[in-house]
């Protein structure tokens, strides 16, 4: 601890200058937007499914984000796309940028999916938002996998409108060996599709493409309860995987806000696998919550 | 042992002041009848007996407000670098010196500590026996310190005082102040070793600290105890904050913006995880909802082997400053009288 840090580590935690390049609205209060870096940040081209960042808004602060589209699922080098849901100050802010505004990305931070696997039969469980999640994830197994390996995508959202990502979802369903189950907890006119919750529809997913591991994301209840419906349904703990959120302030392990038991969901998740967090009491918050 | 012994106490005080050549010299004084870090310049002979000072040392090291981040009216960025006056605190506990072995470990990495840290220069000073509500026996930090020190202070009876060296720093400090010294014989070696026993032997006898941490322990991280134990205690955790800011080994700290004109700058401020907003997230989930989560997370911080750091020891350090803290009764030895069956 006698070493002094040189100044380049005090700039290597900066945010990297960006610009918002595009965007287009998804639903309600949500939002794609794509961010050009200003020079090329090469662990950002390479960052993995899963993993996210923290965009930085001057005056407004940084929020976690997840990487809903990279390299490896097909976008361009040098841009960052978040999809994000307007629900505060700095969402608020984010949503009164234009075009061209002038933002920060640090990262990319996390844990991400496990890498290897595109070649076996996975089922993709995602509550609302948690598609956006993990649209890379699914891109790029899609990308990777050999001809002929089964997907499943299973995505609830609460109504018709505010399900997102439909330019996704369209171009999924008419994939080959893809299967899509969708569902919303309220239909609507002109709904024709499932009612009810996600969890309802795992063992059908299971059984569909013969999954053999599976990815998770959304709201704890759901992820409580569906990743308990996949252990059930014969997949392993470890081949289970669920990308978990906590409010954070630092990105990097150190401002404590993250923790779940002893470990930082920023650096030690945000993927888990559900073994892992059988291990963990407080990954869903206490189970007799009415927040869960 | 990295030690040798010197004659009197007076020697200490050539070191003090050589130390004050190039540093500021901090040490506890007893300032309106509180012990208090003071600027001392090295001046006066050193206070052995003051007490730990309830508000530690890890404001310098972690401040209150650490500015990371500054933009401009065009939008760049710079980093705020910290430029650190350079101190040397003497007269610190075992106890404080456990905790600065714990920031270590949490912010080995980040820059902004280091520079701080490296900028302080440590000085340990053994304590003869327990302090009041001191239980760092029960918890392996004291009353004798280890690492992290570039010297640490033994007070013999007859007047000599043996020193220890931790690190280059303190064995060029030793030199430079140019003090006669002679090695640790067989004879200081055993007194040495009785001063520590009969420090040990000084705690006050409190079994249910023992029971509490083992039920803290028992496996499954903390979920042995039942939660209407934890529901039962937290309504008396007022969430004043007064623990986190006093105890040496919370860390916790949150990032606020602080626009001025059209530049401005980013700031990390201490937080405290009892505080109700601590982990609520955006999209209304919130992992602990009740008081009674947030202290027994808490508490499970601070008592599990889970958070063990690579010292081996836990993240509290027996100092006792939350039990003064706590206008309730859920300081350390409280929460630990709790579970323990003491009331
Ligand atoms: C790893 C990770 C990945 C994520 N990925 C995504 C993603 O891909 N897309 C996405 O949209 N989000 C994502 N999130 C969530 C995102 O970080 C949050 O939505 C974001 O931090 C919200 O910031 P905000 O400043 O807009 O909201 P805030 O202003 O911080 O808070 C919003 C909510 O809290 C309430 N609130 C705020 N302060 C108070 C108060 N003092 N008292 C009572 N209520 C209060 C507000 O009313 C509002 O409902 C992710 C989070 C993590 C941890
Ligand atoms: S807790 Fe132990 S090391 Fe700290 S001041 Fe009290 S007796 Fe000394
Ligand atoms: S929890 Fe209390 S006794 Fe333990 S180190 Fe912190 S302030 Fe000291
Ligand atoms: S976000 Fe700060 S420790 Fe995880």
């Amino acid at each position: 601890m006698s070493v002094v840090a040189p100044p380049d580590d005090f700039a290597a935690a900066l945010p990297h200058p960006a610009r918002v390049v595009a965007m287009h609205d998804e639903a309600e209060d949500t939002r794609t937007f794509v961010l050009g870096l200003a020079t090329p940040v090469p662990a950002l081209d390479a960052a993995r499914p899963g993993q996210f960042v923290m965009l930085s808004l001057l005056g407004h602060g940084e929020a976690a984000f997840t990487l809903a589209h990279l390299p490896c699922a097909g976008a361009a080098p040098g841009t960052v796309t978040l999809t994000v849901r307007r629900v505060g100050a700095l969402t608020g802010a984010f949503f009164a940028c234009e075009v061209g505004a002038s933002v920060g990305v640090r990262g990319p931070f996390g844990r991400g999916f496990p890498q290897d696997g595109a070649d076996r039969p996975t089922l993709y469980v995602a509550g609302g938002c948690g598609l956006a999640p993990l649209r890379s994830a699914i891109d790029a197994q899609l990308r990777a996998r050999a001809a002929g390996t089964p997907v499943a995508i299973l995505y609830g959202a609460r109504t018709p409108g505010s399900r997102i990502l439909r330019a996704s979802l369209a171009g999924w369903r008419v994939q080959p060996d893809v299967a899509l189950f969708e569902t919303v907890e309220e239909a609507a006119p002109g709904w024709h599709g499932r009612t009810g919750v996600v969890t309802e529809l795992v063992a059908a997913a299971v059984a569909a493409v013969g999954a053999e591991r599976a990815a998770l994301c959304g709201p704890p209840g759901m992820l409580r309860s569906a990743a308990a419906a996949l252990a059930a349904a014969g997949l392993a703990p470890g081949a289970i995987h669920v990308a978990l959120e906590r409010y954070m302030k630092c990105g990097t392990g150190l401002c404590g806000h993250c923790y779940v038991n002893d470990r930082d969901v920023c650096s030690d998740g945000p993927v888990f696998s559900y073994g892992e967090l059988l291990a963990l009491p407080d990954a869903f918050g206490p189970a007799d919550s009415a927040f869960g | 042992m990295d030690a040798c012994v010197l004659a009197s106490r007076a020697a200490v005080d050539r070191i003090r002041r050589a130390l004050a050549l190039d540093r500021r010299v901090i040490e506890p004084r007893t300032v309106e009848g509180a012990p208090v870090w003071t600027a001392t310049n090295g001046e006066g002979a050193l206070a052995w007996s003051t007490a730990a000072p309830l508000a530690g040392v890890k404001g310098w090291l972690v401040p209150p407000r650490e500015p990371v981040l500054a933009w401009d009216d065009t939008g760049a960025m710079r980093p705020v670098v910290p430029c650190p006056e350079r101190v040397a605190f003497v007269g610190l506990r075992a106890c404080d010196l456990a905790a600065i072995a714990h920031l270590d470990a949490h912010f080995g990495s980040d820059p902004w500590y280091r520079a701080r840290r490296a900028a302080a220069f440590l000085v340990g000073l053994d304590c003869s026996g327990a302090c009041a509500g001191g239980f760092c026996l029960e918890v392996d930090a004291g009353p004798f310190a280890r690492a992290p020190f570039d010297l640490n202070l033994t007070a013999l009876p007859d007047g000599r005082v043996v020193v220890a060296w931790g690190s280059a720093a303190g064995v060029a400090a030793l030199h430079g102040a140019g003090v006669a010294s002679t090695p640790v014989d067989d004879g200081t070696a055993l007194l040495l070793a009785e001063l520590a026993a009969g420090a040990a032997a000084s705690f006050p006898v409190r079994p249910y600290v023992a029971r509490g941490l083992a039920r803290m322990n028992a496996a499954p991280a903390g979920g042995a105890i039942a939660d209407e134990e934890w529901q039962a205690v937290g309504p008396r955790c007022l969430a004043c904050t007064g623990c986190t800011s006093l105890c040496p080994t919370c860390t916790c700290f949150t990032v606020v913006d602080e626009p001025v004109g059209a530049g401005g700058t980013r700031a990390r401020i201490w937080d405290s995880c009892l505080l109700e907003g601590f982990q609520r997230q955006a999209s209304g989930h919130h992992p602990a909802p009740r008081p009674g989560d947030r202290v027994r997370r808490f508490w499970y911080h601070k008592l599990s082997r889970d958070f063990a750091g690579p010292t081996g020891r836990l993240g509290c350090v027996g100092c006792g400053r939350c039990d003064v803290a706590c206008p309730g009764t859920i300081g350390a030895l409280g929460v630990l009288a709790a579970l323990g069956g003491e009331r």
